[in-house]
């Protein structure tokens, strides 16, 4: 049924191998004399779910990936901070703050360059 | 007659849909996996070079100097803008330009000093600065997109480390504090 070479070239790739395994089944299903409509949008429907799976997956993937980027920063900041870095001096401890609101209380920068 | 046309009909549509949802679902994933593979890369860079911040900023042979400047790089780097205008800095030479100014010449000149006497320690800097500009690169997707252009270029550049940090020094947002009157403060 599947041209020669199809299994070969399909290793290692999930996503063509979910496309055969659905439109395969469904164009044998046709030919064998099956309602053809309903089976397309059967088969588009399960490529459809599987898409929706897999860019889950693939979001998870990359939100774990931020989370260790975020946990590593925070090490990184204290870090810096045991180590003195935006302490405040004597001197400056003393001035008005640059904002009425979300001043910076231990003068330690996050991410965006603002206080934290 | 009609029932075969349907069929082929039928049939054209499925081999189209096919065709069009492999295509679009192998072009997300490729996207996907590339992004999430620069994220791994970057949250790899970062844990490199907190551990060699770690160890320069707690060995007592480096210069008060050179870890502030460590550190402020370190603060300066995790901002979305800085790394963006750094990695645009790169591959546009501005930071070529920079390996002769003063001020780069000064770090360069304390760092040979420390190269020569704790050739170890002056590799955490190098390590920990490198690490971190690659970490800050590969964070976020539009510097992520001047990685290719801009770090090569950017390790090939003379004094390379001194001038990284002289750049990167440049790029720091405004002072925490500003310095108004305190009369202004007790009227706002």
């Amino acid at each position: 049924m599947l041209p020669p070479g199809t299994i070969a070239a399909l290793k290692g790739h999930p996503n063509e191998i979910v496309a055969v395994a659905i439109f395969a089944p469904a164009a044998a299903a046709m030919a064998a004399g099956a309602p053809a409509w309903p089976l397309a949008f059967l088969a588009v429907a399960a490529l459809g779910v599987f898409h929706i799976r897999q860019t889950a997956s693939e979001r998870h993937n990359e939100v774990m990936a931020q989370l260790r980027i975020e946990q590593t920063l925070a090490t990184a900041q204290a870090l810096r901070t045991r180590h003195g870095a935006g302490r405040l001096s004597p001197e400056q401890a003393t001035l008005p703050l640059a904002g009425s609101t979300a001043g910076p209380v231990s003068g330690q920068r996050d991410g965006r360059g603002t206080a934290r | 007659m009609s029932l075969i046309v349907q069929d082929l009909l039928s049939a054209a549509v499925i081999a189209v849909a096919a065709v069009v949802t492999w295509h679009l679902r192998t072009q997300a994933a490729d996207r996907h996996h590339q992004r999430v593979r620069q994220l791994n890369e970057a949250a790899d860079f970062l844990a490199m070079h907190v551990r060699d911040m770690a160890l320069f900023l707690e060995h007592p042979a480096a210069t008060a100097h050179l870890k502030a400047l460590l550190m402020r790089c370190s603060a300066v780097l995790e901002d979305r803008e800085a790394a963006e205008r750094l990695t645009g800095w790169a591959a546009s030479r501005t930071i070529e330009a920079l390996a002769d100014a003063q001020e780069t010449r000064a770090i360069d000149e304390e760092l040979s000093l420390l190269r020569r006497s704790e050739p170890d320690l002056a590799d955490c800097f190098d390590t920990a600065i490198v690490a971190a500009v690659a970490a800050a690169s590969l964070r976020w997707p539009e510097s992520a997109a001047r990685f290719e252009a801009a770090f090569p270029r950017m390790m090939a550049t003379p004094r390379r480390d001194a001038a990284i940090v002289a750049a990167v020094t440049r790029l720091e947002p405004g002072p925490l504090f500003s310095v108004r009157p305190v009369g202004a403060t007790a009227a706002a």
